[in-house]
């Protein structure tokens, strides 16, 4: 099989990364680190900047101050499609205007550049991932006409297609239900662990996130609150500080679990 | 590679057939249509001389019938491959505007493009200015594109601004097209009996005007832009899944926005410099397309272009000979054929 030859891969690094939107910071002073290999949840409240995090990191958003780096690669003076060679992006939400395959659909996560028609070995790589994420019955159907959660797979194998290094995901598992949610994040989490993929996504539910990320990073108001493993980060105290409400931290299964506390809606 | 893969990618091949063997039969289809094209009109000529006077001509040798050979060569293979190249262009208009813009109403006519095209090149036979003299012929073409890209990127500062829906753009476009409309009533109020009928040529669209001259810049504009929107098939298609995934996908997105908008306004201004407003070939022929092929544009782009020539040449052959010896303009007959469908089109729209 042929694969697209990367200079190298390493860690991405991010040195004080700060974002301003119209006036308004989004960002501020974020430094951390994302290895090969690695799973790392984002958590925080809405407006955190999560979805910002990420976009400047894949630069889709470009004028951030701080840097972005691997090894010697500054990201800010790559192209898109050199960067699109080291991270693949599941965004939150996505809607296609006119129909297509499943099977297409995937085939678009390609980078086409030297021939017109796909080759056997790029077909083979569609119907491989097709399988591993179980979307092999529905491959010629209509995407428009998927569940959400199946919707979701797709969106994912169709980043994952290209084999890139890195996966970055916008909250992947938004509006699925509790089953939904925990099959598509640990079939993904095994798959990346498989191919040494380094995994950063935006995770809504936090017990989720303890269960699966090998780090956590915790957002408010665009500042870094916390990082580390989840049961160094998923602390009474941070949680309270971060999201605001009052909380009892559990062990389940040997992870850390939320309970939440508030009495403030009640009388 | 197991059954269930194997399986997949089997699927996957007869699609890729089938849309192969699709756009042979479209070529098949433009064939017959400009054969019978050529064999009809006011006199009939059987298949077997025009094979004879086109096989002299491409030999080189003299004319058997020179009587013969100039209404097949002058008269109607000119207007014919007119007919395929103005319609091959206005296809694939409306198709790459379908898809840059993301709106399945977008189309050169609908979004007021050719209305500018039409204007420029008639404020260039009106008002030719002394420093565009060295373009010679072209100037009408020059005029056309300055208009239409203006309008182009009107439409693109528009769907930025104010939310590429399509009821934004329609309205657009018909706020563009009543715009100038009027510049044209008033160019028309002062104008004498002569430029008046011309002015009206450019509103209704025709093959009329066509001769080798034209055909020939036509087909230059065409030849040159054809393959670069092929070249851009992939990029469109990853474009279709909106613009944060396809530059996520390695597409610079804002680049090839505006250069797609470039050429295709290159494209609908030489033919609507040349043959006026020929309405509805650019909206309906890709919504056809697409119904029968899927959104691949690897395949679209050429079949859209394919089937925008073959429904042209069958509506000025008709325009030709429904009422003979009158001969229609054939934006009259696009436009019978067409406000329907795209009325149909609005309600399924809305629909969703």
């Amino acid at each position: 099989m042929s694969e697209k030859i990367l200079p190298f891969v390493d860690i991405i690094k991010l040195d004080a990364l700060s974002f301003a939107y119209q006036k308004k910071q989004v960002l501020e002073d974020i430094s951390m680190e994302i290895r090969p290999g690695s799973f790392t949840a984002i958590i925080g409240p809405n407006g955190a900047g999560k979805s910002t995090l990420l976009k400047c990191t894949n630069q889709l958003l470009k004028k951030y101050q701080g840097q972005i780096s691997m090894g010697k690669t500054d990201f800010q003076k790559l192209r898109y499609q050199q960067v699109s060679r080291y991270i693949g992006y599941v965004p939150q939400n996505y809607q296609t205007l006119f129909s297509m395959t499943v099977f297409e659909s995937i085939l678009l996560g390609l980078e086409k550049s030297s021939s017109f028609f796909y080759s056997q070995d790029e077909l083979h790589r569609v119907s491989l991932l097709l399988e591993q994420l179980g979307l092999s019955e529905m491959a010629n159907q209509d995407i428009n006409h998927l569940s959400g959660g199946q919707q979701q797979r797709v969106t994912i194998a169709r980043a994952l297609v290209k084999k890139p290094p890195f996966l970055f995901m916008d909250e992947p598992t938004s509006g699925l239900d509790i089953k939904t949610q925990r099959d598509v994040m640990f079939l993904l989490k095994e798959l990346t662990k498989e191919q040494n993929i380094g995994v950063l996504t935006i995770v809504h539910d936090i017990n989720l996130a303890a269960e699966l990320a090998d780090k956590i990073v915790i957002l408010k108001e665009g500042k870094m609150l916390a990082k580390g493993k989840p049961k160094d980060v998923i602390v009474s105290a941070i949680i309270k500080n971060g999201f605001e409400v009052d909380n009892k931290i559990i062990f389940h299964q040997n992870n850390p679990h939320i309970l939440i506390n508030d009495k403030s809606w009640i009388n | 590679m197991n059954t269930t893969q194997t399986t997949l990618i089997n699927d996957y091949k007869k699609k890729a057939l089938y849309q192969k063997l699709f756009l042979i039969l479209l070529v098949v289809l433009v064939l017959i249509s400009m054969g019978i094209g050529l064999s009809i009109g006011e006199m009939d000529i059987s298949p077997t001389e025009i094979g004879s006077v086109l096989f002299e001509a491409i030999r080189g040798m003299d004319p058997t019938d020179i009587g013969i050979t100039n209404i097949i060569i002058q008269v109607r293979l000119s207007r014919i491959l007119s007919a395929l190249v103005v319609g091959m262009s206005l296809g694939v208009g409306g198709l790459i505007m379908q898809l840059i813009l993301q709106n399945p109403m977008a189309s050169p006519f609908t979004l007021g493009i050719s209305s500018g095209a039409g204007l420029g090149a008639a404020l260039a036979i009106l008002f030719p200015l002394q420093i565009f003299a060295f373009l010679g012929q072209y100037t009408i073409v020059a005029y056309a594109f300055v208009f239409a890209t203006s309008v182009s990127f009107l439409i693109l500062f528009i769907a930025k601004w104010q939310g590429n829906t399509p009821r934004n753009l329609i309205l657009a476009g018909i706020a563009i097209m009543n715009f100038f409309k009027a510049f044209t009533t008033l160019l028309t109020y002062f104008a004498d009996v002569y430029t008046t009928r011309e002015i009206i040529f450019w509103q209704v669209g025709t093959l009329g005007k066509s001769d080798w001259d034209s055909l020939m810049i036509m087909s230059i504009v065409f030849i040159i832009v054809f393959p670069l929107l092929l070249l851009k098939a992939d990029a469109i298609n990853k474009m279709a899944l909106g613009d944060e995934v396809a530059k996520s996908f390695g597409v610079e997105v804002k680049k090839i926005r505006y250069f797609l908008m470039i050429l295709v306004s290159l494209l609908i201004a030489t033919v609507t410099a040349f043959t006026g407003m020929i309405s509805f070939v650019g909206l309906v022929v890709p919504h056809l397309m697409r119904m029968i092929l899927g959104t691949d544009s690897r395949y679209l782009i050429p079949a859209s272009a394919l089937g925008g020539g073959f429904l042209l040449i069958v509506a000025d052959t008709i325009a030709i000979n429904i009422i003979a010896p009158i001969v229609l303009p054939v934006g009259v007959l696009t436009a019978f054929i067409g406000s329907p469908l795209f009325i149909y089109m609005i309600i399924r729209q809305k629909r969703g």
